[in-house]
């Protein structure tokens, strides 16, 4: 079953320079208790995928077109108060990015969990949230006592077992967390993945994991979606993904990867050549072209290839898949 | 690999003073410093890239920039080819400056935004009188923007470092140090800013054109790339070098608890592999007058008494492989 369904979901900013289609016509897919992963480069359209299934975006950005179910129910037609009152936080609830500076400084931590129940959650009364954060502290590995600090008194791995309590607030069940451990160091970021698993099998959840650091999502993650340029260009199964990986820009995050394991030192590290096209102005045809070693005439004509089928457990978006011999 | 080395570190100190306010000053008569390198020694040898890898606020930046004499040391000898920078004055320091370069760690900080990417790599020869006139000084720039391709060179010359990517960025600040063919260049976390598809590409121009110059300091918190970049790697935790071997023994042959929680804790690319916990225990203890015994003791899940009361010293445990941890002395 389906906790999330994304489809054709496209996110547009207006600025001053013209429109961005920083998320252009997505797919998304959660089965229920799974993990997913969302894999890409900066800019390429992620944290925005991310804040649009909790319709969190900026100002100037809105969705444009395209249908969100969540647990079969649209949600994408639900208003604001609605949204606020019956989805945000209480089903769906998000880590956000730089969890080190999220924290407001001037309020006590378990205050400021208390505060995320209140939000969702008028009838409670304050007591009984005050004990609801301090379990949920408990639950993220910090001694309740420490709620009665202030943010600053936490180390950066503290605040963000912290944010990840606060995401847990409503009982959620589904969690995104938008580069939990990105800024961490690597023991502290271990110690946060085991976390995560942790939490999520007690709980039950369904976690959405968004990074540019596919080993974090190889440690976290079920299934994979590796974006580009404002599309999903692959997904599927993530062991499936990381044996065979079958479009050209999947191969090269994955190799790109220098890795403790390898038995021999490598002289040489692999690279994608150029740089990310401008989401003003993206590349005509597949978004790829420019960087891909295999792109021929058709992938520079539209329109962009069509994400399909290629084996039982994987998707590509390509004219020319790896290991297809034509 | 026994060449001779280039650089040798002695003793090397550096203690931040923390500054108190006038009314505890009264309460408490114990002077506060926050030791960022506590008595550190190792050579990096001609020819040699090695790795300095630790977490962060275990001072491998402070440790970087002394080494340059971009900071003065608190006590200790420093020699580069034989001369003791320490205690150089600032016009002799002059002098060799143009031998010891440094690569900042992010482009989007370090590169003037109102300089041409022209102004930018040429300041160092200018700085340092190794050219006649303009024509001289854009034929070089020229040169070294194509070996870090930058193509054709005189597309770039006038750009401004707004109008490029930040793999480019990283690749004129790699021109910047390289230009002027110095002996010894500091790479401050040179890539921890690039997205991961671009990062190889600078890291294999750093490999090309070390011959243009002979040893780099590889400052890193990632001991991924570090195993594949350096010959040697020296692990820092907390002011104090801990272990130090050959890329090769440190991954394949890790000694000290906390090297092997470091590589236990390294995400690998692969969805089969995923890791067990990692061995440590605790949080990372306040660099502020640390007690004198192991800096790692209060994480450590076999430190014995001994480890309470004494600082282990650096013992070589065979072939260069040297290690600071009573457990591992044979």
């Amino acid at each position: 079953m389906n906790i999330l369904e994304a489809s054709d979901l496209r996110v547009y900013y207006q600025t001053t320079k013209g429109v961005v289609k920083a998320v252009d016509g997505v797919d998304f897919v959660v089965r229920a208790g799974t993990s997913v992963g969302l894999a890409g480069e900066s800019g390429c359209g992620k944290t925005t995928l991310g804040l649009a299934f909790l319709k969190l975006l900026p100002e100037n950005g809105a969705i444009e077109s395209g249908s969100l179910l969540f647990d079969g129910d649209d949600i994408y037609s639900l208003d604001e108060k609605t949204f606020r009152e019956n989805i945000r936080w209480s089903k769906i609830s998000m880590i956000f990015q730089g969890a080190m500076n999220a924290l407001n400084p001037v309020f006590k931590v378990e205050d400021q969990i208390a505060e995320a129940i209140k939000l969702h959650d008028k009838k409670t009364k304050k007591k009984e949230r005050l004990q609801t954060a301090r379990d949920l502290l408990k639950k993220v590995d910090i001694d309740p006592t420490m709620g009665r600090h202030y943010p600053h008194e936490f180390s950066g791995g503290m605040r963000q077992r912290a944010m990840i309590a606060m995401a847990l607030a409503c009982d959620p069940q589904l969690v995104i967390a938008d580069e939990p451990t990105t800024a961490l160091d690597v023991i502290v970021q271990k110690q946060l993945m085991d976390l995560l698993r942790r939490l999520k099998a007690e709980m039950n959840l369904s976690l959405i994991v968004i990074s540019h650091d596919i080993s974090v999502l190889a440690e976290l993650c079920d299934y994979l979606n590796i974006m580009y340029a404002g599309r999903i260009v692959e997904w599927g199964e993530i062991e499936e993904i990381f044996e065979n990986p079958r479009h050209h820009y999947t191969h090269g995050l994955i190799s790109t990867f220098p890795t403790v394991e390898d038995e021999e030192r490598k002289s040489k590290f692999e690279f994608i050549p150029g740089a990310p096209p401008n989401l003003l102005d993206p590349p005509l045809g597949c978004r790829f072209h420019p960087r891909c070693p295999a792109a021929t005439e058709i992938c520079r004509q539209e329109p962009t290839p069509e994400m399909r089928k290629i084996s039982e457990k994987q998707y590509v978006a390509c004219h020319h898949p790896r290991g297809d011999l034509e | 690999m026994s060449q001779k080395p280039i650089i040798r570190v002695r003793k090397l100190r550096k203690l931040f003073p923390i500054r108190r306010g006038f009314l505890s000053s009264f309460f408490t008569k114990e002077e506060l410093f926050i030791h960022a390198v506590d008595n550190v020694s190792f050579d990096i040898n001609t020819d040699e890239v090695l790795g300095l890898v630790g977490e962060s606020g275990c001072g491998k930046t402070t440790l970087g920039r002394l080494l340059i004499r971009l900071l003065e040391p608190t006590s200790g000898e420093i020699y580069f080819n034989d001369t003791n920078i320490v205690s150089l004055s600032q016009s002799e320091m002059r002098k060799l400056r143009p031998k010891m370069q440094i690569i900042f760690q992010d482009p989007y900080e370090s590169l003037n935004p109102r300089m041409t990417v022209l102004d930018l790599v040429s300041e160092p020869l200018e700085v340092n009188d190794l050219v006649e006139n303009d024509a001289e000084k854009e034929e070089k720039v020229a040169e070294i923007l194509e070996s870090v391709r930058l193509t054709p060179p005189e597309d770039f010359m006038f750009r401004y470092p707004h109008e490029l990517s930040g793999g480019q960025r990283q690749r004129i600040a790699v021109a910047r140090a390289l230009i002027i063919h110095p002996d010894f260049v500091v790479a401050d976390e040179p890539v921890s800013m690039l997205d991961t598809s671009t990062r190889g590409e600078v890291l294999n121009l750093m490999i090309e054109l070390k011959t243009l110059t002979r040893s780099y300091l590889f400052i890193t918190h990632e001991l991924a790339v570090a195993r594949h970049f350096c010959d040697r790697i020296a692990i820092m935790y907390l002011g104090r070098i801990m272990e130090m071997a050959s890329s090769d023994e440190i991954v394949k042959n890790p000694v000290h608890p906390y090297t092997r929680a470091l590589l236990e804790a390294t995400p690998v690319p692969n969805p089969k592999a995923r890791r067990e916990k990692v061995n440590i225990k605790g949080e990372v203890i306040s660099p502020i007058n640390p007690p004198r015994r192991c800096r790692f003791y209060t994480r450590c899940l076999m430190a014995e008494e001994i480890c309470s009361r004494l600082e282990p010293e650096l013992v070589d445990i065979g072939g260069g492989h040297v290690v600071a941890c009573h457990l591992n002395q044979g």
